[in-house]
């Protein structure tokens, strides 16, 4: 009996401190959240959660602060991650598909780069890139960042890929040979059908490293305002304006989260396996 | 007051040195024909990117100055952006690497060597008459910012350095402004004495030693040279740094200027907004003289004032390109920009509009235009800059590409005295070897 | 064609993406990244070749040496850091919880943002002079806390505890890990006597040793890259005084700031050695202190 009641007071402490220590891990958002609801007056000046008088002119005034709407700069992400997500799970697919399922020569060399690939810091080429996107006249276009992803430079996601192509059991391809399939409509009727969880988390992740990428977005493009990807909008936001303009600013940097945060909600158990079995940084 | 005729004289007096030639010149006027037009602003259209730096005033004027232009053409619109300074020349040098500078960049007199020496901006010669406009234009302003014989640029104003002060605290605590023949010394003990009548958190200098442009005066006044050689070195040396640094150091042991971290705060994000004299943490700063509207139109409360630059007997201040339009070598529209930046600098309404906010207008018909509906803060910059017309020496050689890192590194290490304890002589080595990096790479 | 001789073609069809991105933007760029190490370039004129120059001129460069010396310091502090709180939360998460999967969702939520312009612009107003932070510390009764970013002595250390915040992803993937060991195994401990404390360093530190060595290896990489967070706290240039002039940002102010192309192209290979070096040293340390339960059966 005693046992039994000290177990319970173990676990209602261990949940208080989990819940307490979960508060001061996300105060900073809630506090971003209430301040992006304040004056600035009142997020230099009071502690407090709750807004004096919520108001939305935070929102108001900041989404056309620097001249252009917020929306152009949302658009322009979104169409930038679209296409990221596109090439991401086309070229990344296709590649995996070879490394799991098909025998070719050379196989495990390759593989064996695939795989050094992945944990190469981007450093090692940007300089060359660079100069060669330069020459292209690629530079101000959305080309540097989105043309690697159609060519699966991204190993990371042909990995996890091959994870879990190797994962679906090969009784379907042998049926499927016997058949008279070859690797063409092995890899359309057989497998592809079967990697919809993959392609998810694949593209999830695909999207949330886009949206948050702010290296190579600063690095190639924002030579027009035109053109600004909710990242570089926001660096121009704090470069061009004042600390009166926090409230503003934190209203504008906290509607840059909420794509990732709705996509985490609707697949928060995908992503989460996601991490769980191959590391991912989120 | 004032006269009308006064206004318009005060530009011409920018003139640095006019030869006879020059000014026969500057009276003839249009000698050459207006270039046909059929490609400007009427014929075609399309977006032209342009980028500034500057407070939220300025980019406020600007942004009405574009919409009057799209106005006046509607088949041109603008891209614009603007930053802070220092983060305006790292965004605009990373956009020179990749060839993607907007086609409208407004320039430094610290930087326009550099760019023109890497071929980055377009010869403007052949738009001055017709598209620039530039028939009235002030000599001196115009030849700064032509190099071996080439306009790369088109002033948006002069200016000259100055101590700018908040009249209304040095009223309240009971004192005269500085008088600007101050030498460095008498202006510390003046500091010193202020410092005793104002309210807590308010320091009577803002930290400047971080900023090479009180430098540059101080080296001028030290050496009656320039602060680089006509072949790109640096003529200050050691000497000089370890001078600088110490007068600072001495000035902060006294206790009247702004701590190292409120100076590192206004380093890392420098626009008027953020200025020390504007959120009240500093009485005075060393700062270019058409700051004064800048920072007017942002205190509501307090009046503004100049005096001359302090540092005694020996003059270091000139007067200068304040900054510039220049076109990107690979804009795809040279004659529309061109046009823009004529109808910038002359267009009345366009004129009215941005007032001295970059400085006293290169034009004389643009001065003419703003004569009548001065603000206050316009006057008090205006009467400061023609009074220092005859009290210059004239900047002779421009700044070597390097020069922004010079800038840089100039305010790394004034603050590395003050925020990591560092002594002002081994400050001033370390700056003097990183000048001597940024100049030979 | 042979069977085996039609599948490799197919199978270099389905690899050819792949193979024009791993040469064209991946090996190739490694090499002209070394080749241009040796060189001079500015983008503006051809390519000189200055032989080991540039490589002299970092070693005697004061502001290269500090930001090795920064970065070094930010992988020390903040890779161990954020395993340990990663280990300390997932041992607690999984004592049979009820909201167990809510807590894993919660906790791996600053990992999911934390990379992002928003949450270094967020840092930037908590730890500013008048910032949150101060708020509360000066609630607290600290008079006059300092101004966190503006101070180099503190500045670096705000980014640490931007990056340990992120805890939530190692963590993630250490719950997994912990679930895996068999209950069997605290059931013989227990029989055995050994207590809670005992039983997490006798069963469960060892092993999930190999998750702990792959999770530094992960978060040493990563760290080592750290740019965004610099790059926004700082205002672009590493200030105060330098103390925030990581690595990476020195790289890219030189390269794309400053277009000292060669110089940018050794530093960043000089990086990618430190890497690996690092990499393979940590690799080479496991077998004392990594615990695979295959061999030990």
């Amino acid at each position: 009996m005693m046992r039994a009641l000290s177990r319970v007071s173990v676990y209602a402490l261990i949940n208080v401190a989990i819940v307490a220590a979960l508060v001061v891990m996300l105060y900073p958002l809630i506090w971003m959240l209430s301040a992006s609801f304040k004056t600035g007056y009142e997020i230099f000046h009071s502690l407090s959660l709750l807004p004096q008088a919520p108001s939305l002119d935070n929102y108001i005034s900041g989404w056309t602060a620097l001249r252009l709407p917020f929306s152009v700069f949302f658009m322009n992400s979104v169409v930038l991650c679209a296409a990221a997500v596109l090439g991401n799970t086309i070229s990344c697919t296709l590649a995996a598909f070879a490394f799991a399922r098909l025998r070719f020569p050379l196989k495990r060399v390759l593989f064996a780069v695939m795989l050094m690939t992945i944990m190469l810091p981007f450093h090692a080429t940007i300089v060359p890139q660079f100069v060669l996107y330069e020459h292209l006249g690629w530079v101000g276009t959305i080309l540097p960042i989105v043309v690697p992803k159609f060519l699966a430079v991204d190993a990371f996601f042909v990995f996890l890929l091959v994870q879990f192509i190797r994962n679906i059991p090969t009784s379907l391809d042998d049926a499927a040979k016997i058949d008279g399939c070859g690797p063409f409509r092995l890899f359309y009727w057989v497998i592809l059908p079967l990697l919809t969880p993959a392609l998810a988390t694949t593209a999830i992740f695909t999207f949330i490293f886009t949206w948050n990428d702010f290296f190579s977005q600063l690095l190639y493009l924002g030579n027009s305002v035109s053109s600004y990807t909710v990242p570089v909008a926001l660096r121009a936001f704090i470069d061009a304006t004042s600390l009166s303009s926090w409230p503003q600013t934190l209203a504008m940097s906290l509607l840059s989260l909420l794509p990732i945060i709705g996509f985490f909600m609707a697949f928060q158990r995908l992503l989460v396996e996601g991490i769980s079995t191959t590391g991912l940084k989120g | 007051m004032l006269t009308r005729r006064e206004f318009t004289a005060a530009g011409l007096g920018l003139v640095a040195s006019p030869s006879l030639l020059a000014l026969l010149d500057a009276c003839g006027g249009g000698s050459s024909a207006p270039a046909a037009r059929q490609t400007g602003p009427e014929a075609s259209g399309g977006k032209l990117q342009i980028a500034w730096w500057g407070g939220s005033d300025r980019a406020k004027r600007t942004q009405q100055v574009l919409d009057l232009f799209t106005r006046k053409y509607p088949k041109w619109s603008f891209d614009s952006s603007f930053t802070g300074f220092n983060a305006y020349w790292d965004k605009i040098n990373t956009q020179a690497a990749g060839g993607a500078l907007p086609d409208i960049i407004q320039m430094d007199m610290r930087y326009i060597g550099q760019f023109t020496q890497r071929s980055q901006l377009l010869d403007l010669t052949k738009y001055a008459d017709a598209e620039l406009n530039l028939g009235d234009f002030d000599r001196g302003q115009r030849e700064q910012a032509t190099i071996n014989g080439k306009l790369f640029g088109v002033s948006l104003g002069g200016n000259t350095q100055s101590l700018l002060y908040n009249q209304s605290v040095i009223q309240q605590a009971g004192m005269q402004p500085p008088t600007g023949k101050e030498s460095w010394e008498e202006f510390g003990s003046y500091c010193k004495q202020l410092q005793a009548k104002l309210p807590a958190g308010m320091a009577a200098l803002d930290d400047c030693s971080w900023d090479i442009t009180p430098f540059e005066v101080f080296v001028r006044q030290r050496t009656k040279k320039e602060l680089y050689t006509s072949d790109g070195k640096a003529v200050f040396t050691n000497g000089d740094a370890l001078a600088w640094f110490s007068l600072w150091q001495e000035y902060r042991s006294a206790g009247f200027i702004t701590p190292g971290t409120v100076a590192a705060a206004e380093n890392q994000q420098d626009t008027p907004d953020n200025s020390t004299i504007v959120l009240g943490k500093a009485a005075m700063r060393l700062q270019w003289s058409n700051f004064v509207g800048q920072y007017q139109v942002l205190m509501k409360n307090a009046s503004i004032g100049l005096a001359p630059h302090p540092g005694g007997a020996n003059i270091g201040t000139y007067i200068k390109v304040s900054q510039a339009f220049s076109l990107s070598a690979k804009t795809q529209y040279p004659q529309a920009a061109a046009a823009f930046i004529g109808f910038f600098v002359t267009d009345p309404d366009a004129v009215t509009v941005l007032g001295l906010d970059r400085g006293v207008p290169a034009s004389a018909k643009a001065r003419t235009t703003l004569a009548p509906n001065m603000t206050p803060a316009d006057k008090v910059q205006l009467d400061f800059v023609n009074a220092q017309v005859k009290n210059n020496r004239a900047k002779t050689v421009l700044d070597p590409t390097g020069a922004g890192e010079v800038q840089k590194a100039m305010a790394r290490n004034a603050l590395s005295i003050p925020l990591t304890k560092v002594s002002p002589a081994a400050a001033a080595e370390k700056f003097m070897s990183e000048v001597t990096k940024a100049l030979t790479a | 064609m042979s069977e085996a001789a039609r599948e490799g073609l197919a199978a270099y069809l389905f690899l050819l993406p792949w193979l024009i991105g791993l040469f064209g933007l991946t090996l190739g760029p490694m090499v002209a990244s070394l080749l241009l190490s040796f060189t001079h370039y500015d983008l503006l004129s051809p390519p000189r070749w200055v032989g080991l120059h540039n490589f002299q001129l970092l070693l005697s460069d004061d502001r290269y040496l500090h930001s090795v010396r920064v970065t070094f310091t930010y992988v020390v502090l903040e890779v161990p850091l954020k395993l340990a709180f990663a280990l300390l939360l997932a041992v607690v998460l999984n004592r049979g919880l009820r909201a167990v999967g809510l807590y894993r969702a919660l906790f791996y939520v600053p990992s999911l943002l934390g990379g992002s312009a928003a949450i270094a612009i967020l840092w930037r107003q908590i730890f500013g002079g008048d910032g949150m932070a101060n708020m509360i510390l000066t609630s607290l009764g600290w008079h006059h806390p300092p101004a966190w970013l503006q101070d180099p002595s503190y500045a670096l250390f705000t980014l640490v505890a931007l990056g340990v915040w992120q805890f939530g992803s190692p963590m993630v993937i250490f719950l997994a890990g912990i679930r895996q060991i068999p209950r069997e195994f605290y059931d013989a401990a227990r029989v055995d006597g050994a207590g809670r404390v005992s039983q997490f360093f006798r069963l469960t530190l060892p092993l999930l040793t190999p998750l702990i060595l792959f999770n530094f290896i992960l978060q040493m990489v990563y760290a080592f890259q750290t740019f965004t967070p610099a790059f926004l706290v700082s205002g672009g240039n590493g200030s105060p005084v330098d103390s925030t002039l990581f690595y990476t940002l020195y790289l890219y102010n030189e390269a794309f700031g400053n277009l000292h192309m060669g110089y940018g192209a050794a530093m960043a290979w000089i990086l990618l050695v430190v890497i690996a070096v690092s990499t393979a040293a940590v690799f080479a340390s496991s077998r004392y202190w990594v615990f695979y339960m295959e061999t030990e059966r």
